[in-house]
């Protein structure tokens, strides 16, 4: 029996909505740089440093607090998770509010409890989509889901342009709207969200047939690749084919593409265009976003995806150099210039991500090879849990191991 | 040390960071190339053998 298109949709549309919040919540943060330090004094540096302190927490969120998700229920994870993020993104524009606090370490503290909150975002919501989406269509649904982050981002410094210039409200607003917003939906998740199907049984009872007849035949051959698996640890699976490449690309992109996310709002006010600071930054994401489906589509018609990284790559490059030795301040060239800058960062970005994908499909140790490039052990984060329960199965199953997976 | 940079160098950092991802790739890149350029030789129509007769 199969989930019910319902359910997969309801579960789609909860964790789409969920994680958009997040990306909201960094761009509404981004968005309000300038406008509170106009209000409140606060320094470049200073916000340098809590930049770097939420980015520091959200990492090493993803790197251990990402992976417990799989040993909780995701409902209540992610639910965990979108509160904390929320209730500490409204603790410093509530103190400022009604307290007139400006301390910049209530900002830092609070921040970096956002991004540890942040963190279990991608690890929880992948983890469901993986549940209540197995087979052919997964990585479509997968790819679609990700288009989340350019719609949050979007969404965050439209809703903040209207908030600020069109309602004429304070920065704080900003920070209620969105903070509220991401207490609603962890509200909705809390009470809603399935973490797999109801009619999973079907799928538990295949998994024993399978384990069976691994057994009866006596040819434990997932017992010997999970031995297999074992073999790759961090330092060694730097000699893998691509491995180095890919880590150091992605890692230079996402330093671009965060950097841009963080910073291009305020570096557009500073131009004397703090009208448009919503829609300039907003056309990186619409460049983003179809940059990925670009690549992707000639990709499939050259066959060889690899072919179109760099030379895009370059094109943002050129893009960037454009923007800061001949553009003044006049706002329509931005417009064109950041939607390319973008093209050429989210078509490799997005297939790199891909190949990152193909690196959890591999004979090799997922969440080190996985993780290298992301910065997150994410084969934790979606791998098949029916896998990882045939997994479970068999290490149970198998005298060798039946002592040391005892409670 | 970024925060403290005037904003207008943000653009010429980021592009540093993109161009290094850029020479990262650009081994695989060009790997790929050569291989879509030997697949289009292979796949090109043979010319028809002349007959003499």
């Amino acid at each position: 029996m199969r989930a019910s298109m319902y359910g997969k949709a309801f579960t789609f549309m909860l964790t789409f909505f969920g994680y958009s919040t997040l990306h909201a919540m960094r761009t509404s943060w981004s968005y309000s740089k300038k406008l509170m330090q106009n209000e409140t004094g606060i320094t470049n540096e200073d916000l340098g440093f809590v930049d770097m302190s939420f980015l520091l927490c959200y990492s090493l969120g993803l790197a251990f607090i990402g992976p417990l998700g799989d040993r909780f229920n995701r409902r209540y994870f992610l639910a965990l998770g979108y509160y904390t993020c929320g209730l500490a993104y409204l603790v410093f524009p509530t103190v400022h509010h009604f307290f007139g606090v400006t301390n910049i370490w209530v900002l830092i503290i609070f921040m970096s409890i956002n991004g540890l909150g942040e963190s279990v975002g991608m690890p929880g919501s992948m983890g469901v989509l993986s549940n209540w989406f197995t087979g052919k269509n997964k990585g479509v649904v997968v790819g679609t889901w990700a288009g989340c982050c350019n719609y949050g981002n979007i969404f965050g410094l439209i809703s903040s342009t209207i908030i600020s210039q069109y309602m004429g409200l304070k920065w704080q607003y900003i920070f209620f709207f969105n903070g509220m917003l991401t207490l609603g939906i962890a509200t909705v998740i809390m009470m809603f969200l399935e973490e797999k199907p109801k009619d999973d049984f079907v799928d538990i009872e295949k998994l024993l047939n399978d384990v069976n007849k691994t057994t009866i035949n006596g040819n434990d051959s997932s017992a010997e690749s999970q031995q297999n698996l074992l073999k790759v640890n961090f330092f060694t699976s730097f000699k893998i084919p691509r491995v180095i490449p890919y880590v150091i690309s992605y890692s230079c992109l996402k330093a671009s593409i965060y950097g841009l996310l963080f910073w291009l709002p305020k570096y557009v006010s500073e131009k004397g265009m703090s009208g448009y600071s919503g829609y300039i930054p907003a056309m990186m994401d619409c460049g983003t976003f179809l940059g990925g489906v670009l690549v992707g589509f000639l990709g499939d018609r050259f066959g060889k995806r690899s072919l179109f990284l760099s030379p895009l790559m370059v094109l943002s490059c050129l893009m960037m150099l454009i923007a800061k030795f001949l553009l003044s301040d006049v706002p329509l060239p931005y417009f064109f210039i950041i939607f390319f800058m973008g093209l050429g960062l989210g078509g490799p970005y997005n297939i790199i991500g891909k190949e990152v994908t193909n690196f959890r499909d591999s004979n090799f140790d997922r969440p080190w090879l996985s993780g290298l490039p992301e910065g997150q052990p994410q084969g934790h984060l979606d791998c098949d849990s029916c896998d990882r329960r045939l997994r479970g199965v068999i290490r149970c199953s198998h005298p060798a191991n039946a002592r040391r997976d005892e409670p | 040390m970024l925060a403290e940079m005037s904003h207008e160098w943000i653009f010429a950092i980021f592009s540093v960071y993109t161009f290094v991802a850029a020479v990262a790739l650009t081994p695989l890149t060009v790997k790929d190339f050569k291989e879509y350029i030997q697949t289009l030789k292979q796949t090109a129509p043979e010319e028809p053998a002349v007959n003499i007769p």
